[in-house]
């Protein structure tokens, strides 16, 4: 059963249209959801969420949607955006009363333990946090909760490596019980490369893929070649197709029959350079 | 209602920074005692004046980062609004009895200052007609700050102290420069009775919560 379910889900603002975003994720994954600023990720979060209410389509949730039953739904879900959004004069105690006293679910000795475990004083004000501080105590607040799916907005962005790589080991760990599923935007690749087992690619409100990201990275082949190299014949068999000064790199389906040259050098392409060209080739 | 209540507890835990609002019925009484022949009356209305202004004090500390979070608590929308009506409510209710032991503080220094007569008036009913005015007030305004968002800060801080001072000048209209005057309107008002006055207040007050709570749910 699909642990997260995305139906026909649009919004429209002035100059930008959410178009029909469907997928859904099974208990045990994590989904990268990705695309340029201003794509519709976080638009399409925030109807997930509710926090905006979509002007068609519908979320479901472990089977529960937030029309029929809004407290539980919410519970459910677990929220990191990349800004802080707790009230900046609270003290992680506050926080920890806040949510006591809203989440039946709160576990306050899981909340201690992580406060200690990320040297998170309990009485200092949230302002004086850094902001891999305020990372960490979104990611104590949410992970105290028996939340089903966790949706992270950009939540890694100007994390240190370290913080980053704690961060992930952390998902990792969320999700290995397999009852548990992630919704994890980001720009950093690298991250997703590492744990993502899907790739939501979301460009100017539309879908434009969502696979498996093993099956994507087998999709294609990155291509590379000098400027003598790129022919027209080659040219109508390649996309996403970024050409400079000491020749070019482009993205070569492996479903193709085409036979490339043996002149150009082909290697497994990563995400990051899968979304790149999948971008220029939108663009051209 | 428990959500109701853990929501006006968070505008509490807003407002703790503001501790020093406690020493304004104190400085009330400084000042009241320094000025013979003055009516009780005025030292609730001060007290009361510092409460409307705070009571949406956490209505507008409430910044949009802040809002996703509150949203974001398994709620049902509306609940917020209702909690923001609450604390204004409490909040109130707390200045308007630092006005009742201000008033006692000034008895017990200067017995001669009357808690409860002021010639032939009960003031007793006056105070409760004067609660019940105040919270149609903090019901207004709450009732404004909850339906709409203001970018301007400035806008926000203006809009927050008009009723305040409307109260406290049509307070002092009503009363007079000898605390209640005779032909006043006031008059009119103390032949009511205070408690039923007290409970339209309050009904009006509940109704302006309902109304900014279904405002609130449909616009989300």
């Amino acid at each position: 059963m699909n642990l997260i379910e995305v139906n026909h889900l649009s919004k429209s603002y002035d100059g930008f249209r959410l178009q029909d975003i469907s997928f859904s994720l099974p208990a045990g994954f994590i989904m990268g959801y990705v695309g340029q600023n201003g794509a519709g990720k976080t638009t399409t979060l925030n109807a997930m969420m509710h926090l905006i209410t979509p002007d068609s389509g519908e979320t479901f949730i472990d089977g529960l949607t937030y029309a029929k039953d809004p407290l539980r739904y919410r519970d459910s879900i677990g929220y990191i955006g990349d800004a802080s959004f707790f009230p900046v004069d609270f003290t992680a105690m506050d926080i920890e009363n806040i949510l006591r006293d809203f989440y039946p679910s709160f576990n306050r000795d899981t909340y201690r333990e992580f406060l200690k475990k990320w040297d998170l004083s309990p009485k200092k004000k949230i302002k004086d946090f850094s902001r891999g501080m305020k990372v960490k105590l979104m990611f104590a607040a949410v992970l105290s909760r028996d939340t089903k799916v966790l949706i992270l907005d950009e939540a890694t962005n100007g994390l240190d490596p370290m913080m980053r790589k704690d961060v992930l080991d952390l998902l990792q760990d969320y999700i290995c019980d397999g009852n548990r599923s992630i919704i994890f935007s980001t720009h950093i690749m690298e991250d997703l490369q590492d744990i993502a087992d899907y790739i939501f690619f979301i460009d100017h409100g539309e879908k434009i893929f969502f696979e498996p990201k093993d099956e994507l990275a087998e999709k294609y082949l990155l291509v590379k070649g000098g400027p003598e190299d790129l022919t027209d014949d080659l040219r109508a068999h390649l996309s996403g197709i970024d050409e400079h000064a000491y020749g070019f790199t482009a993205l070569f389906s492996t479903d193709s029959d085409y036979i490339l040259p043996a002149a150009l050098t082909t290697e497994r392409p990563t995400i990051d350079q899968i979304i790149i060209h999948q971008i220029q080739e939108r663009r051209r | 209602m428990t959500r109701i209540f853990n929501f006006a507890k968070i505008d509490f835990l807003r407002i703790r920074n503001f501790k020093w609002i406690a020493l304004f019925p104190l400085l009330v009484v400084v000042i009241f005692l320094t000025q013979p022949d003055t009516s009780p009356l005025y030292i609730l209305c001060y007290c009361i004046f510092a409460g409307i202004i705070f009571s949406t004090l956490p209505c507008a500390m409430e910044s949009a980062t802040e809002v996703g979070f509150l949203q974001m608590l398994p709620t049902l929308p509306g609940e917020q609004q209702k909690g923001h009506f609450l604390f204004g409510f409490l909040f109130t209710l707390l200045a308007f009895l630092s006005g009742i032991v201000s008033i006692f503080i000034c008895h017990l220094l200067r017995p001669s200052f009357q808690m409860f007569t002021a010639g032939e008036w009960n003031l007793g009913d006056l105070y409760l007609i004067i609660l019940g005015i105040s919270l149609i007030f903090v019901g207004i305004q709450t009732f404004v700050l909850s339906i709409l968002r203001f970018k301007s800060a400035q806008a926000m801080a203006i809009l927050r102290m008009i009723p305040a001072f409307v109260f406290l000048f049509g307070m002092s209209g009503l009363f007079g420069e000898d605390g209640i005057t005779t032909d006043g309107s006031i008059q009119m008002l103390s032949r009511i009775n205070g408690i039923m006055i007290l409970v339209i207040c309050l009904v009006i007050y509940l109704i302006l919560a309902q109304a900014a709570a279904i405002i609130v749910t449909r616009k989300h």
